[in-house]
């Protein structure tokens, strides 16, 4: 069964890309917000960045699952010169490293946001290294450009997912600081972009996968047998938007508290939305390789 | 250095397997590994049906993606003749290579937690024996040599109807094609 | 160290899981290849398999275990001296030898007593280990016991060369006969030709390079490149190369066709008859006949030329244009019959009739059918009416097996080992494959016309050749088996004979043989010497050791049955080993041996010098008669008698080609099951194909040789079931008319049992015929009842017609598909027992 198969995988990137996207939209958040506002940092932030990093180092454990021989794995970074793996797996610890520094610092009182920045910037250079994982694949379905889109936006989905959760969790009952209701508004275009973009894309997709070779058409073909999952995957993207949208324009609308509820369910509808499309990411790869004609059908 | 590869005549092959049982026996492989593979490929309509053999290991690609993908250079392309070999201590069995070759020539071990793929016999050959595809074939459709002599002497091809295109990695192997076996329309062609 | 228990714990680190487990000890090695260079051996190991080829296959020993195989590399390849080279079966032997489920011990069915105990549960019951004391004292006290009660003739054994020496100084045993594998040859081919050989023409024909001669070479209903693995398909190229054409005719277009045929004509199973007499009235009619060559070797072809006391109105020629049948056998005749379009059965017959030298070679398969008398005769007659006969490169014989491309004497072979067989006293009663596990049931079987015996078979022993998965009629062979009294096996894996047996004794392979031996049977070309690879395998033991231990149990002078010890045996064969002279005038001794030799294997013999010095023979494993194109050597069948016809008379009654025999007619009816008129004609096979269009059997089923076993050795192996899925073979649109798929799993049902298997969904067979591999270990689906290995002989029969061969090739069946499960056969479970 694919889960069976790929579930360290699917977790790892799943994990991770919500870990990098929590701590770039939280560093972004910090760098926007004045030393008036500590109270938002340590009650929103800070707890988001810890959690970024507990992430991350959690992503990175699931990834030792995939391999036939983990022990060896500190060889995984030999061969930067020519292997996009090597080079995730360096940026891969380097953002552990430099995120957890970051948090130290943050714990520590001195946080330094260039120290932030820097993790930042390796972090989203690692997703640019998974997604050239896939693409130079022999699977024409992870090939495509899609893939690039499908991880940032994954990234950014589940980033502002967990800065508003965040924001909902630590204002509880009481209305959010104005900062914080603003931020969130903002980051409702981002969550917005990142739900639309890959709907956007997926008919580009998959006629490109319908024009080009064998595999690539069988990959196209079993998209089609996803077809259900696929919409169930939008839906619960969408439904999962619409209640954040909801839950955000209700607050600023109200001046109330925010409705934890509809944001705990929107962040669940979202994720759940996040891991169908992973899980038919991984489902519907078919790799180029001989194509065996042993018999035939009738139909021919 | 020459490049070397493998010569294959599927006119006058059999499909008798002898090739893959022969290596699975050298490499001692078990149910489910084969480094080298005999594929077949028919079709046609009654009473002219037609039909070809395919016996392939590893191509020992001139742009092998199985040694750019992997992570921890486990894989390697040997400058003294070009064959590309998996060095098992390296080897942390992430897949990357199954991922990335065309051909389908490294496969993983779940058993042993690493991958595994032809390498031309590299010790037969260091005994001046030849790999033991080619000394255990029955109709002699196999060879192992400069592949520069081959093209030279065969022309031959790689792209054949059913194998993947040969510009994602530049297989050094030659083969003598029957009719229906070279590539026309291959997109259509290959279509279920 | 205990040698075994090493091995094991060698074979673990560096061996696939299917094979024999270590003892939980660790790992000493480092690189394999590396330790395997600097200790091991490269030992002969006996590839001994009845496949027709019997090639060299060598294996490496280190420490006593066998770490991988190789093939003949004894000298440089080229196609006039070829390697020696094995096939996928062959290079699989290492999972063979050592698999897990290699036998053991001495095994007794659970629920079995003295008399029978639980019956049913033959094939279906649990096994209790035995130590061989127990073993056999049950063997000898059932023998004793069965014979006291119902006399000798209760005890059937249907192989077994030992069991057989031991009864035959204890009474004797009903025996079992019949031709299985060239079909009805053997008993044509004498009456028309004169000639006596092995197996009714097998040894006739062209040798290798003869066959480069040859302009047009039919293969009709061979297959070397899958039949007769070894030089065969490689020995055929090179014709290929020298110019022949190649047609081939068989229902199926396989890999032979596909390699080396310039046509390919499918023609019904059981109709070749029908399509050769249409292809003589076209050659007939048209004056391409060499009616010289009739007047001058033949008999039988007109009225003018009939033997001594023939009717002429029984001429083939009137036959054949239907003089008094009203009925021509032209083209369009034949075509309805053997689904040939006329046309290209004349396009064929003009091409036969122009080419000379042309060659006919057949495989058994056409001649496999239910009285199938006519076509080797018709066969034969198609090379007369033509002329094709006794020029170097032509001929028509079926030189298939070990002698495809190699017709000729044996260039080398073996001495005689110096064992005098034993004359069982009741060799009158022999009961024939097509009737014998009828002759269990309803104890009666046919000696002859019009003599009916009775027959109470009460125990069964079998040996080597797995006659209940083999023979036609497993169906009543198992129930056969259910209702004797005792079932003893002997073997080295649960094959069907052991499953259904009662006690079952393990012996070793020809890898444990002590002195090692010959290899009998390759092709003309060669001999092979294996040596002993290693010491049996648990408590394995040699079947002349069980036969000597049983008849000292009952008495017997064991000497008698083992009269010579193993090591000299060998000796003698070496000894006597003789190879032709090169100017091909005789024969000479092959190997030297000296004093030395002689007092390093305490054996008995004189020195003598021959070609190749004993140790350097025994290292080499072969040796192979130095050939090549023109030596003295090359051989075509009637070049003498074409030469001088008068001085080199055939052995036949009328000294000449018989295309009418009397004698052949009055032999098969002496049979007493059917009848043959005494010139080729056509008749419709039983179980042929109008007999299936008669009651809804709409498909002809053949019967093919597979890959993954020689008959039905090394089915169990594996890596050969992984390549090999025993398919079954169905066309395209018969498979389109009943919704059947590639993949699909269809139920085949035969006249007398029914199996299922995945569809191979080809266009690759003609319409109305489909195929599936012989040899497949029958294996009862508790829930269906039926087979789902795929073994044909659950299919049909037993049926005995003409001379008591078996019509593997005439059956007819109908598919349905089924609605069940059906793993991969590589997924099925070993038969580990104990």
């Amino acid at each position: 069964m694919l889960i069976k198969e790929e579930w360290p995988l699917m977790l790892f990137t799943m994990l991770s890309q919500f870990a990098i996207g929590t701590f770039s939209l939280l560093i972004v958040v910090s760098s926007f917000i004045t030393t008036d506002s500590m109270d938002v940092v340590s009650t929103v932030v800070r707890p988001g960045i810890y959690a970024s990093v507990l992430v991350m180092a959690l992503a990175l454990v699931c990834s030792f699952f995939h391999l036939g021989t983990p022990y060896v794995a500190y060889m995984s970074i030999a061969n930067a010169k020519s292997s996009w793996l090597s080079r995730e797996i360096i940026t891969g610890g380097a953002f552990l490293a430099f995120a957890a520094a970051y948090a130290y610092t943050c714990y520590s009182g001195s946080s330094t946001i260039l120290l932030g920045w820097l993790a930042v910037i390796i972090g989203l250079t690692n997703i640019y290294c998974m997604a050239n994982i896939y693409r130079a694949t022999i699977f024409p379905a992870w090939t495509s450009v899609n893939t690039f889109i499908s991880f940032y936006c994954t990234t950014f989905a589940l980033g502002t997912l967990s800065v508003a959760v965040s924001i909902a969790l630590s204002t509880q009952g009481a209305p959010p600081p104005e900062v914080a209701a603003a931020i969130l508004r903002r980051l409702l275009y981002l969550t917005g972009l990142s739900l639309f973009i890959p709907l956007l894309y997926l008919p580009v997709f998959l006629r490109n996968l319908y024009s080009g070779n064998a595999a690539s058409i069988a990959s196209a073909r079993l998209l089609g047998n996803y077809s259900l999952p696929l919409v169930i995957r939008w839906m619960l993207s969408f439904a999962g938007f619409g209640l954040l949208l909801s839950a955000v324009l209700h607050q600023a609308v109200s001046a109330q508290a925010l409705s934890t509820g509809l944001i705990y369910a929107a962040a669940g509808l979202i994720l759940a939305g996040e891991f169908l499309d992973r899980y038919i990411f991984y489902a519907v790869a078919v790799p180029i390789g001989i194509a065996e004609m042993i018999g035939c059908d009738p139909e021919r | 250095m020459p490049q070397l590869g493998f010569y294959y005549d599927m006119t006058v092959c059999s499909s008798c397997k002898t090739c893959q049982i022969a290596c699975k026996d050298k490499n001692n492989l078990d149910v489910g590994i084969n480094f080298r593979k005999v594929h077949y490929f028919e079709g046609g309509k009654f009473p002219n049906p037609w039909a070809y053999p395919i016996s392939m290991s590893c191509n020992h690609c001139a742009k092998p993606k199985c040694v750019e993908n992997c992570p921890t250079g486990a894989m390697v392309k040997r400058s003294e003749d070009g064959v590309v070999i998996h060095r098992k201590e390296r080897c942390i069995g992430c897949q990357m290579c199954v991922w990335s070759c065309p051909y389908g020539a490294p496969q993983y071990n779940k058993k042993a937690g690493k991958v595994g793929k032809c390498d031309s016999c590299v010790d037969l050959r260091a005994n001046g024996e030849q790999p033991a595809c080619v000394s255990s074939c029955l109709m002699r459709a196999l060879q192992f040599g400069d592949i520069e002599e081959f093209r030279q002497k065969y022309g031959g091809t790689v792209d054949i109807k059913g194998l993947p295109e040969s510009g994602i990695t530049s297989p050094n192997t030659v083969i003598t094609p029957n009719q229906y076996a070279l590539s026309v329309n291959r997109r259509l062609d290959n279509v279920d | 160290m205990n040698l075994i228990k090493k091995a094991k714990n060698y074979i673990m680190d560096r061996t696939p899981s299917s094979m024999l487990p270590g003892r939980g000890l660790s790992k000493t090695s480092t690189d394999s290849q590396e330790i395997d260079c600097q200790t091991g051996q490269w030992v002969t190991a006996a590839c001994w398999h009845n496949c027709g080829g019997r090639c060299l296959n060598k294996v490496l020993v280190v420490d006593g275990v066998v770490v991988r195989q190789k093939t003949d590399d004894t000298h440089v390849d080229s196609p006039d001296f070829p390697q020696q080279r094995g096939c996928p079966r062959g290079r699989s032997q290492r999972q063979q030898v050592f698999g897990v489920d290699r036998l053991k011990y001495p095994m007794k069915r659970k629920n079995w007593e003295p008399g029978g105990g639980n019956k049913e549960l033959r094939g279906k019951d649990q096994w209790v280990r035995i130590s061989w004391d127990e073993a056999l004292a049950i063997v000898a006290s059932e023998a004793k016991r069965i014979k006291e009660k119902y006399g000798n003739s209760a005890i059937f054994i249907p192989s077994g060369f030992e069991m057989q020496r031991v009864l035959s100084l204890y009474g004797g045993y009903a025996e079992r006969w019949g031709q299985v594998s060239w079909g009805a040859w053997p008993g044509v081919y004498p009456f028309i030709t004169g000639m006596k050989t092995p197996q009714g023409g097998d040894t006739e024909g062209n040798d290798r390079f003869r066959l480069r001669k040859s302009k047009l070479i039919i293969l009709w209903g061979a297959n070397p490149a899958v039949s007769s693995n070894g030089n065969p398909a490689y020995n055929y190229l090179q014709a290929k190369k020298a110019g022949a054409k190649f047609i081939v005719v068989d229902p199926l277009y396989t890999d032979s066709a596909r390699v080396l045929a310039d046509q390919w004509i499918p023609c019904r199973p059981c109709t070749d008859t029908a399509m050769i007499l249409g292809m003589i009235y076209h050659v007939v009619i048209n004056n391409l006949h060499d009616q010289l060559f009739l007047d001058t070797y033949c008999v039988g072809f007109d009225a003018g030329h009939m033997p001594a006391g023939a009717d002429p109105k029984e001429n083939f020629k009137d036959y054949i244009l239907g003089t008094y049948d009203g009925q021509p056998k032209h083209p369009e005749w034949a075509s309805e019959i053997c689904g040939v379009d006329p046309a290209v059965i004349r396009n064929f017959a003009e091409e036969y009739a122009s080419s000379k030298p042309a060659a006919i070679i057949t495989g058994g398969a056409p001649a496999r059918i239910n009285n199938g008398e006519h076509l080797p005769h018709a066969m034969l007659t198609l090379g007369f009416v033509t002329g094709n006969h006794g020029i170097p490169g032509s001929g028509v014989s079926p030189c298939m097996h070990n002698k495809a491309t190699y017709a000729g004497p044996d260039l080398v072979r073996p001495g005689f080992n110096g064992i005098e067989s034993i004359a069982n006293p009741l060799c009158h009663i022999k009961i024939n494959n097509g009737e014998m596990w009828d002759a269990v049931m309803t104890g009666q079987y046919i000696a002859g016309k019009g003599e009916i015996r009775d027959i109470n078979i009460q125990m069964i022993c079998h040996g080597s050749a797995s006659c209940l998965n083999q023979r036609s009629g497993t169906t009543r062979g198992i129930e056969a088996h259910r209702q004797v009294e005792f079932v003893v096996a002997q073997n080295y894996v649960l094959n069907t004979d052991a499953q259904y047996a009662d006690i079952v004794l393990p012996v070793v392979t020809q890898w444990e043989t002590e002195g090692g031996g010959f290899a009998p049977g390759s092709n003309t070309e060669i001999v092979i010497f294996y040596s002993k690879v290693i010491e049996p395998l648990y408590e394995a033991k040699p079947d002349i050791w069980i036969a000597r231990e049983i008849g000292k149990r009952l008495g017997l002078d064991s000497d008698k049955i083992d009269p010579i010890p193993p090591k000299q045996a060998v000796f003698n064969q070496i000894a006597g080993a003789q190879v032709i002279k090169p100017d091909g005038s005789g024969y000479e001794k092959l190997i030297t041996i000296t004093e030395e030799d002689l007092s390093g294997l305490g054996v008995q013999g004189t020195p003598q010098t021959g070609r190749i010095p004993y140790k350097e023979f025994v290292e080499k494993g072969i040796y192979q008669v130095p050939r090549s194109p023109g030596d003295n050597l090359e051989y075509t069948t009637f070049t003498a008698y074409i030469e001088d016809p008068e001085k080199n008379k055939l052995q036949t009654v009328s000294g000449k080609f018989q295309i009418h025999s009397q004698e052949l007619s009055n032999y098969i009816k002496a049979f007493g099951w059917t009848t043959k008129s005494p010139i080729p004609v056509y008749e419709p096979t039983r179980e042929g194909y109008e007999e299936g269009l008669k009651d809804g059997y709409t498909h002809q089923l053949v019967t093919i040789h597979y890959q993954r076993r020689s008959h039905s050795v090394f089915d169990n192996v594996p890596w050969l079931r992984e390549m090999f899925p025993q398919e079954f073979w169905i066309n395209a649109d018969d498979a389109g008319k009943q919704g059947i798929k590639n993949g699909d799993i269809v139920k085949i049902i035969g006249r007398k049992g029914a199996f299922f298997r995945p569809a191979y969904v080809t266009e690759r067979i003609m319409p109305g015929v489909v195929a599936v591999g012989e040899g497949a270990w029958v294996e009862i689906d508790e829930k269906s009842g039926l087979d789902k290995a795929g073994s044909a002989n659950i299919l049909y029969g037993p049926v005995a017609t003409g001379q008591g061969h078996t019509g593997y090739n005439s059956c007819n069946v109908k598919i349905e598909k089924y609605h069940g499960e059906l793993l991969p056969d590589v997924q099925w479970p070993l038969r580990i027992v104990l």
